[in-house]
């Protein structure tokens, strides 16, 4: 039979919103963790009930726990029950979609794990329909990525030729921890996958409201003659979560909130928001554009004491959020007594590129802050010479205009502009437009997972990053964290839960006659 | 403003207005509901459509008042609702003014509703007065169910000023009405006209169209031979012969004939692209479950090696099967005709497939 594709098919004209990928098994490594039962099979499981899965799928749990199918998939069920986005579960369509999930025990290093399952693998095709296609999700820490990504290679189950089956694998962050480690990861993944089957997941790449970024900048021809230094005169980016670190003291002292959050998530929205529009809306050609802006990132010093004039790193003591007393992180579970591992970051940054000469870009990224928000704010340059009275000139000067991108909560955009006020006088002051997704579509979005599961499904690499783009960012990232380990050690705490983090980081934008936005 | 127009204001009920002051009264509305609040709780005034919907009975006026909230909820739009009695004497036109508010987030959002009630003649100064209430830059869509307007009535006249028009051929008093919003539409290439009825069908397209995508062949589309839809509803089976249009279009069949025709059992012959025959056929069995396509079965083949595929529709769900398929089941339900008209106001009303479909279902209803 010719190969062919949906798009042959005279009867999907007009559906192209109904995207469905090739008949396909999707293996999960790691299956009995809380990932696989929260998040990736409800995702698979609303795209089922979206009509969005081919009707030749599979779903193969692996993990070292041994269980039947039918254990297998009723905890599955209890997930979807919980936490799927198109809830009620439909008992009819469970009774197919469980059809679909099944389960493979073994551990990871063995061999023998990878021969039973490619037994498996075979019998589904044979019965199913699948056609040998595979997306293997790696729901598993890091460090057994390469070991499975080996043993899969041994096993035959990987096929590198673009001819023939497709096989893809996502893998989870962190890549990597440091430079060093992201190279050797990302050389190992290559002695077995061709970069184009490697899909490093950043679930905030599929929120819609991330993506928007790109419809924003690149559909509007509006904004692109002000998007540059002419008329931006810096921009800020926050993440915040009003939470702790929440029984995950372990592992975040071993990241901290720089290796945490910035070097992945704030970089991807960096990226977004500063790369030049790309030659298509296609995978390489977005993640070129991102590779230009991470590779022209201005170096921080290394020196700790010149260091300080462009970082700030904090660390939540107690305090209380939202009216809650809360505790600090040195005394949440898992953490050292005397920890020195940050909590709270600012940066002040540059992008050395003709578009962004001299613009400086505050990053903040913070645990136990007042709020959970997530947003890019770009803030104008004020009009060159003002006419208005004299009472106006402070407030034209220290409330320039602002556009704020919302990613989460409250998705949305507004724009703060310079209005009269009625009357007599002639009066100024700011006002706000303000777009919110919830207020213009009324339609409730996909899941990130069931988007990024979806394109992988499908080929599109667009929403994942490259290797490259992964070692670019860890090689900017190293700098900071090579000079605080030649550094002394901070005096944390040094912010109280609930506040907007340490004094440092409003000295940070105040040495350059700014101030932190208030999202 | 007085405190009692204000407070029903909020409450969304409906404050008669001047209609030379409809804008005026409104913003003076909006404003104070804003003031009132204060930011506490902030207000915001949406737009994304103008929404023209027209009725001339108070059954129906009613009905499209409930109509309106449910869609107001979905899509904020500026609601022109017109009450006409064409035939009633001559009155003054009226207009009355109201919010239509929902939650979101932690505050408050609106759009305006108008609704204007003309009798006798004065229905002819309508066009006029929409025209000047009509949002700047936002689009404008019609909600017509029944019959097209007539060309010398002056709702026809809004068709020009209108981006798209919203139609349920489901409601058509008969199958001739599919023929003349093709009329419209041949005069007025560039209105996009949306039906319910067919955005009722897309999860069936859906199906249809996954029962050849890889690795079964598409081809296989080439050599059917027989279509049979079975409907349960009884009036304008626009969904059932939409199907078979839809079919038509996509895979080239031409000239239909009529070859029986009863109230329970139609049949047609058409020509596929080879030049081999296909039979289309729409039974109607009324008394099950009450949805315009029940079943759609397509086969294939010589006598010895037949193919069959068929979606069936049963309480709540379409049980998919073909050869060598795995046997599916897709949840399906009912939309309300709120939920179908908020499609139609979004992407989906934007379905290039849709005119072909109408032209060779017209094609089916006009066949001899």
């Amino acid at each position: 039979m010719t190969a062919t594709t949906p798009l042959d098919n005279p009867l999907r004209a007009g559906l192209s919103t109904d995207r469905v990928p090739p008949p396909n098994t999707m293996v999960i490594f790691g299956a009995s963790g809380d990932l696989t039962k929260r998040k990736l099979v409800p995702a698979l499981y609303s795209l089922a009930r979206d009509r969005l899965l081919p009707s030749s799928f599979n779903v193969v749990g692996v993990a070292r726990r041994d269980l039947e199918h039918g254990v297998f998939q009723q905890a599955m069920r209890e997930g979807c029950d919980k936490f799927a986005r198109r809830r009620p579960v439909d008992d009819k369509l469970w009774e197919t979609f469980a059809q679909a999930l099944h389960y493979s025990s073994g551990t990871f290093e063995d061999p023998k794990t990878y021969e039973k399952l490619k037994r498996l693998l075979g019998e589904l095709d044979e019965k199913r329909g699948t056609l040998g296609n595979r997306v293997y999700y790696l729901s598993v820490p890091p460090n057994e990525y390469p070991i499975i990504i080996k043993r899969l290679g041994e096993a035959g189950l990987i096929n590198r030729d673009r001819s023939g089956p497709f096989t893809r694998v996502i893998i989870e962050k962190p890549f990597g921890r440091d430079l060093e480690s992201a190279r050797t990861l990302n050389r190992e993944v290559h002695e077995i996958l061709r970069e184009d089957q490697t899909y490093r997941i950043d679930h905030y790449l599929g929120k819609e409201t991330v993506q928007n970024i790109l419809a924003f900048r690149f559909a509007n021809a509006l904004w692109e003659p002000l998007w540059n230094t002419k008329y931006v005169d810096h921009v800020q980016l926050t993440v915040a979560e009003a939470i702790g670190v929440e029984g995950r003291g372990g592992y975040f002292e071993q990241s901290g909130i720089l290796r945490d959050m910035v070097q992945n998530h704030m970089f991807q929205f960096l990226c977004m928001m500063a790369m030049e529009p790309p030659v298509a809306f296609e995978a390489d050609a977005v993640r070129d554009e991102k590779l230009k802006v991470l590779r022209s990132l201005r170096p921080l010093p290394e020196d700790p004491r010149k260091l300080a004039q462009f970082v700030v790193r904090g660390q939540y003591g107690p305090g209380s959020v939202n009216g809650e007393e809360r505790i600090g992180y040195r005394e949440e579970k898992g953490v050292a007594p005397d920890s020195t591992v940050e909590t709270y970051v600012a940066i002040k940054m540059f992008i050395d590129n003709w578009r962004w000469a001299d613009v400086p870009f505050y990053l903040r990224a913070g645990k136990a802050l007042p709020k959970r928000v997530t947003e890019i704010a770009i803030h104008f340059k004020r009009a060159p010479h003002s006419i208005f009275p004299e009472q106006n000139q402070s407030r034209l000067a220290e409330e320039p205009n602002v556009l704020a991108i919302r990613i989460q909560p409250d998705e949305g955009i507004s724009l703060r502009f310079f209005s009269k006020v009625p009357g007599p006088s002639m009066e100024v002051v700011p006002v706000t437009m303000e777009f919110r997704y919830g207020t213009s579509f009324g339609a409730e979005p996909p899941e990130a997972y069931e988007r990024l599961i979806l394109d992988c499904m499908l080929g599109d690499g667009t929403l994942f990053t490259r290797g490259d783009e992964v070692e670019a960012s860890w090689a900017w990232i190293d700098r900071i964290e090579k000079a605080w380990a030649k550094s002394e050690p901070p005096s944390f705490p040094n912010y109280a839960s609930g506040s907007w983090g340490p004094a440092a980081a409003d000295e940070l934008l105040a040495r350059d006659g700014r101030k932190w936005r208030r999202p | 403003m007085t405190g009692d127009k204000l407070e029903t204001f909020e409450k969304g009920g409906a404050i008669e207005v001047p209609v030379a002051r409809i804008e005026p009264e409104l913003a003076a509305l909006w404003r104070d509901a804003a003031q009132k609040s204060g930011r506490k709780h902030p207000i915001t005034r949406a737009c994304l459509w103008n929404l023209i919907v027209r009725v001339d009975t108070e059954p129906l006026f009613v009905e499209a008042k409930r109509l309106i909230d449910e869609i107001s909820n979905q899509v904020p739009a500026r609601v022109i609702l017109l009450h006409t009695q064409a035939n009633a004497p001559d009155a003054p036109i009226r207009a009355w003014v109201e919010a239509n508010w929902r939650h979101n987030g932690h505050g408050l959002s609106g759009s305006d509703e108008v609704t204007l009630f003309a009798a006798g003649k004065t229905v002819e100064r309508l066009p006029s007065l929409v025209r000047s209430l009509l949002v700047t830059d936002a689009p404008t869509a019609m909600l017509w169910w029944g019959p097209p307007p007539a060309e010398n009535r002056p709702s026809r006249q809004l068709l020009s000023e209108i981006d798209r028009l919203i139609i349920d051929t489901r409601k058509l008093p008969n199958e001739q009405g599919l023929a003349e919003y093709q009329r419209i539409w041949d005069e007025q290439p560039e209105l996009e006209i949306v039906d319910c009825a067919w955005l009722g069908v897309r999860p069936l397209r859906g199906l249809t169209a996954g029962l050849f995508d890889p690795p079964h062949d598409p081809r296989r589309l080439e050599a059917l031979d027989r279509v049979r839809v079975v409907s349960g509803v009884s009036g304008c089976q626009s969904r059932a012969l939409l199907c078979f249009g839809w079919l038509a279009s996509r895979l080239g069949w031409k000239a239909e004939r009529r070859v029986h025709g009863d109230a329970d059992l139609r049949r047609w012959k058409a020509i596929r692209a080879d030049g081999g025959e296909v039979t289309l056929e729409l039974e109607t069995r009324l008394g099950g479950p009450s949805h315009g396509v029940l079943s759609l079965d397509l086969e294939a083949g010589s006598d010895d090696l037949r193919e069959r595929w068929s979606l069936v529709r049963e309480q709540g769900r379409i049980e998919v099967h073909g050869p060598g398929h795995n046997p599916r089941v897709q949840p399906v339900r009912q939309h309300s005709d709120a939920e179908l008209v908020v499609s139609a106001l979004g992407p989906r009303g934007r379905d290039p497939i849709f005119k072909d479909a109408l032209r060779e279902t017209v094609h089916l209803v006009e066949a001899l």
